[in-house]
């Protein structure tokens, strides 16, 4: 009985402290991808297989600087399709797999610092490495490319505790072409929840 | 305080480490029939005229290859696919070619066309290996001899077993002057030999079916 009413109690405790000014943030996020440009031309299909950590230390009450690590797999199996290249043709089921380790730096401007929900816009640059995997048939290739992208991210941090909230972001993934891949880009949303330190 | 430290120490950690070990082994599955990884392969020669082609023959046995050379002596004769698996070959080609608006006629009859189909079947073995290998080193090594694996089990042996179905449109009257018979058009068909008789029979129609449909500019 004891511990069935302590979990309650430590989730009051969770949201009942008040909001202060916090040093840094980190959140872990739920990440949805909707691929766009050359990517939806590869896949073009949205995947929820994905999540973000995001590390943020204030400088001031409204800037913070931080960095970002993800991972999210698209998937799409091709059916009834002829590939073909100049007189060769080629038929078969196509599993088409590309996944993104984004790693990047970023900076991000909270337009309020009082109360429960704070907007913000943030933009990150850094390298996401692209894994594109097609098999076909008992064949497989798979290639790794590292590209140089950056990141705008639209989104509201809502802090209703001194150590815990949630994070709602939408972000735009750009990276542009390198290692014989061309740019990919695709739309990010993430939930988190986010720990305030 | 205490709360603060153990929400920082423990429950972001842990948090961190279950979201990206549930989204990185959310590894999207891959085929599961055998049908799936089928594929069919068509190449051609894009100068030949197939429309002014009208006759065609196919032999009665498709041959299985199973080595590199053959002896080139007269009496050679190979080994041929079984008559179930043969006769589904054959009947798609001849469909197919009928379809096409192409007439069959004898060997005899100097076809425009003789397509050849054959049979290859590829193992591929993975931690296992013949035993032999090692005869011209291991001391006193001699027939009979093998290894096994003293109270554990040994390495998995799994295999992979695929079958490729080739077929090769040639064109009889066209000889070059080295005795060379051109192929001008060329089906492959690769696929795991795996499944009963009827589901590979019917997944040989349905791949001989593919390569013709895929080769449109074969159309008389």
């Amino acid at each position: 009985m004891k511990k069935i009413l302590l979990l309650p109690a430590l989730l009051m405790a969770l949201f009942i402290g008040k909001t202060s000014a916090q040093n840094s943030v980190l959140s872990v996020n739920y990440a949805v991808s909707i691929p766009t440009g050359n990517t939806a031309d590869y896949i073009n299909q949205a995947s929820g297989r994905g999540f973000v950590a995001e590390y943020h230390k204030f400088i001031n009450r409204n800037i913070a600087l931080g960095a970002e690590i993800g991972h999210f797999t698209l998937y799409k199996r091709e059916q009834n399709k002829v590939y073909t290249e100049g007189t060769a043709s080629l038929y078969g089921v196509q599993y088409r797999y590309q996944q993104s380790y984004p790693i990047m730096i970023s900076a991000s401007y909270f337009a309020f610092t009082e109360g429960i929900v704070k907007p913000y816009g943030s933009l990150a640059m850094g390298i996401i490495a692209h894994n594109r995997e097609i098999d076909m048939g008992i064949f497989e290739s798979s290639n790794t490319y590292w590209q140089f992208a950056l990141r705008p991210e639209l989104g509201v941090l809502i802090a209703p505790s001194e150590y815990v909230g949630f994070k709602i972001g939408a972000k735009y993934y750009q990276s542009f072409s390198g290692g014989e891949l061309n740019g990919q880009s695709n739309i990010g949303l993430n939930v988190g929840i986010v720990f305030i330190q | 305080m205490v709360l603060k430290q153990m929400i920082n120490k423990i429950y972001a950690p842990f948090t961190v480490l279950v979201i990206a070990t549930v989204s990185i082994s959310c590894f999207p599955s891959g085929p599961e029939y055998f049908d799936e990884l089928d594929i069919v392969y068509t190449n051609y020669d894009d100068s030949y005229d197939f429309q002014s082609k009208n006759t065609f023959t196919v032999p009665t046995r498709v041959i299985k290859i199973d080595q590199e050379y053959v002896p080139g002596d007269p009496d050679f004769e190979p080994d041929f696919v079984s008559p179930e698996y043969a006769e589904a070959i054959l009947f798609s080609i001849r469909s197919n070619m009928a379809n096409l608006g192409y007439t069959e006629v004898e060997t005899e009859e100097n076809p425009d066309l003789i397509i050849l189909p054959a049979v290859f079947q590829t193992d591929e073995l993975y931690f296992y290996y013949d035993w032999w290998y090692w005869n011209w080193f291991y001391p006193g090594w001699g027939p009979g001899w093998g290894w096994y694996y003293p109270g554990y089990y040994p390495p998995q042996v799994s295999r992979i077993r695929t079958g490729t179905v080739i077929m090769q449109m040639t064109d009889p009257k066209n000889q070059s002057a080295s005795d060379k018979i051109p192929v001008v058009w060329t089906g492959v068909i690769n696929g795991l030999l795996e499944g009963n008789e009827a589901t590979t029979t019917s997944r040989i129609r349905t791949t001989i079916n593919q390569a013709f449909d895929q080769s449109p500019y074969l159309g008389n």
